[in-house]
């Protein structure tokens, strides 16, 4: 009952303007895929096209191996999740989730039935009748996952479900719609701007931008192996540093980082062929020390500005000989040594070899 | 969702400067509508000398006269033109509401001020410019002689048809105007939605439009049979009092019958017919919050 989905070169022109270019992508059966970028990155013009809202100017969309490119929004298996729900305010509960049982013709008791399973999946039992008006912002998502999944659907797409709901409550949706996800076996595709979403939820990563797919992957590769310096900038905070191949033997090649740090690093992480890129250094990779005299391999730097996030603190350290290259860091925040790592500190930093990836397109 | 501002209790009484600023319309009510209303329901308790004075008094004589058949009967007449009005404003005027709300910003503009230019003439030259439509000699029988000279020329003016054409013609942005309202209000996520859930083109209106925009209809019916019930101008000109309607009965008996306490139990009357129809309609109204 959940089936593959398939992006042949679909693209999107308004006019002079192209939304989407040319995109190709197969999404697995069962698959959970986010796409991920900022506003106006193609993301949701990619899933109404998947919906059928919008037609593409280019290519083809296949469901399950069959072309759906030309059947409209009201006949495609697939149902989505709409950003701010779109719960029809004159119907019940139970009126909103029975609406595409009906548009199907289902018989009065299958529908019944039906409708209090979905319900039931999404904890609602009980409140059927009342309105969307009468309830909490988390319920409304749950009535709009029940509305969406009572159809049976092949593939759910979820436009930005979280975007309506506090911090905390998101967190709990969260876990409850990848549960979800897992019991119904169902292919889920997520439009989010929201990189910790994505990160958590995901089997994969579609990363967006300007209209093309930046990298593809499971949320560990994008994060840890980001393909080009959008997606190393876009998903998680990144110090991208300039870096230059200084030699190299056994496995292993040299590196002389700005700011004068050099390192060994394993030569599969250093793109083939290239004399120098940028090292992705993300923040929680920089280890610092209170600066007590010459030491190697460490840099030294100033605090120069502490932001104090109760579990950790993001410091921005200026390197001594970097030309004024500043690198964010993360440091635990606990209250013994705040005195050392205070603006104005002296430190020292250092960056394990064995985990720095460098940017294999520059 | 973002934190909403504070709601204002909207049970909270106003404040001095609220009472301020709502005096003039307070004053505006009580002496144009209030006061009115008070006065013709006295009037019609009175009784009329020979000379057509009012004589004031308590007397129901005037609302026994009203079961007279005659004036049930204009009474049903009226009740039935405003009806066919109403209807057939809601007919066209639905969908000129509803292309007018979902067209581009610019074509919208355009159209709402081809809605509004006829309110630039008075209505009465409006009125007498359909008089020249109609008319044995007039534009529409040119047009037919012109394109059939076989043809007789049509009989229009002064018949049933020219007075619902009229009142069509003359209320037909009351309805546009709040349809259009409460379509542009309607979030077109909700229709998406509904085309997701598998309705299509022709479901989506009796299951999502027409129910989410009934406010407006609800606004603009009334706005419509309302004064069509008791329009007497429209049905003087273009039915040439053949078929009194019950405005024209009021006015006949201010004017020139100079019975004015009938004439007000007629107006009592048809005033307590629209609370009434206004009491029904509200206690109606269902449950789901309708944005409107």
């Amino acid at each position: 009952m959940s089936a593959s989905i398939e992006l042949d070169g679909v693209g999107k022109r308004y006019g002079a303007f192209t939304a989407v270019r040319e995109v190709r992508l197969t999404i697995a059966a069962g698959e959970f895929l986010t796409l991920l970028g900022p506003s106006g990155c193609g993301k949701t013009t990619l899933l109404r096209m998947i919906a059928g809202f919008e037609a593409p100017t280019t290519g083809r969309i296949l469901l399950g191996g069959e072309d759906i490119t030309g059947i409209p929004p009201h006949r495609r298996p697939v149902n989505q999740v709409f950003q701010g729900y779109a719960l029809f305010p004159h119907l019940s509960v139970r009126g909103n989730v029975a609406f595409g049982l009906r548009m199907r013709g289902v018989p009065p008791a299958e529908l019944g039935r039906r409708v209090d399973d979905a319900l039931a999946l999404v904890s609602l039992e009980g409140l059927g009748e009342r309105f969307p008006h009468e309830l909490s912002g988390g319920q409304r998502q749950r009535v709009a996952v029940a509305r969406a999944v009572v159809c049976r659907p092949q593939v759910l797409l979820l436009d930005e479900p979280f975007s309506a709901l506090d911090a905390k409550l998101r967190q709990a949706m969260r876990a409850e719609l990848q549960a979800l996800q897992r019991r119904l076996g169902m292919t889920f595709v997520l439009v989010t701007h929201d990189q910790d979403e994505a990160l958590a939820l995901s089997d994969r990563i579609a990363v967006v931008n300007a209209g093309a797919l930046e990298q593809v992957g499971p949320p560990r590769e994008i994060y840890h192996r980001p393909a080009t310096d959008f997606v190393a900038d876009f998903v998680g905070h990144a110090n991208l540093l300039p870096a230059e191949r200084i030699g190299g033997s056994a496995g292993r090649i040299a590196v002389r980082l700005a700011g004068g740090l050099e390192l060994d690093v394993p030569a599969e992480r250093w793109p083939a062929g290239r004399g120098a890129t940028r090292a992705v250094v993300r923040p929680e990779q920089v280890v610092l020390r209170p600066w007590r005299g010459e030491e190697r391999p460490a840099g030294r730097a100033l605090v120069t500005a502490v932001e104090f996030r109760g579990d950790r603190e993001h410091l921005q350290v200026a390197l001594r000989e970097g030309g004024g290259l500043t690198l964010t860091a993360v440091h635990p925040g606990g209250e013994g040594d705040a005195a050392d790592f205070a603006v104005g500190a002296e430190v020292a930093i250092g960056i394990p070899a064995d985990h720095l990836w460098f940017l294999p397109g520059g | 969702m973002t934190p909403e501002p504070v709601a204002r209790d909207p049970g909270a009484r106003p404040g001095t400067l609220a009472w301020l600023l709502l005096a003039p319309l307070l004053a505006w009510l009580a002496l144009f509508v209030v006061v009115p209303a008070l006065l013709l329901l006295g009037c019609s308790l009175g009784e009329r000398d020979e000379f057509g004075q009012v004589l004031w008094g308590f007397s129901l004589e005037n609302y026994a006269r009203l079961l007279d058949p005659v004036y049930l009967r204009i009474f049903l007449r009226s009740l039935g033109f405003a009806a066919l009005t109403t209807g057939l404003c809601l007919l066209i005027g639905y969908p000129v509401a509803y292309h007018l709300a979902r067209a581009a910003p610019r074509v919208r503009e355009l159209l709402l001020l081809l809605v509004m230019v006829p309110f630039w003439t008075s209505f009465l030259v409006r009125t007498y410019a359909w008089m020249a439509i109609l008319r044995e000699e007039g534009l529409l029988n040119a047009l037919v002689a012109w394109l059939q000279p076989a043809w007789a020329p049509l009989g229009l003016l002064y018949t049933p048809a020219a007075v619902v054409t009229g009142l069509v013609y003359s209320y037909l942005p009351f309805l546009i105007l709040p349809v259009y309202a409460s379509v542009e209000k309607l979030d077109g996520a909700l229709i998406e939605a509904a085309h997701d859930l598998g309705a299509g083109p022709w479901r989506v209106f009796p299951t999502v439009i027409l129910p989410l925009t009934l406010p407006g209809i609800a606004a603009g019916v009334t706005l419509v049979f309302v004064p069509a019930v008791a329009m007497f101008a429209v049905t003087d000109l273009l039915g040439g009092a053949r078929v009194p309607l019950i405005g024209n009965v009021i006015q006949n008996q201010f004017l020139q019958a100079r019975d004015w306490p009938f004439g007000a139990a007629l107006g009592v009357a048809l005033l307590g017919l629209f609370l009434v129809s206004q009491l029904v309609l509200r206690a109606l109204r269902p449950r789901g919050a309708l944005r409107g």
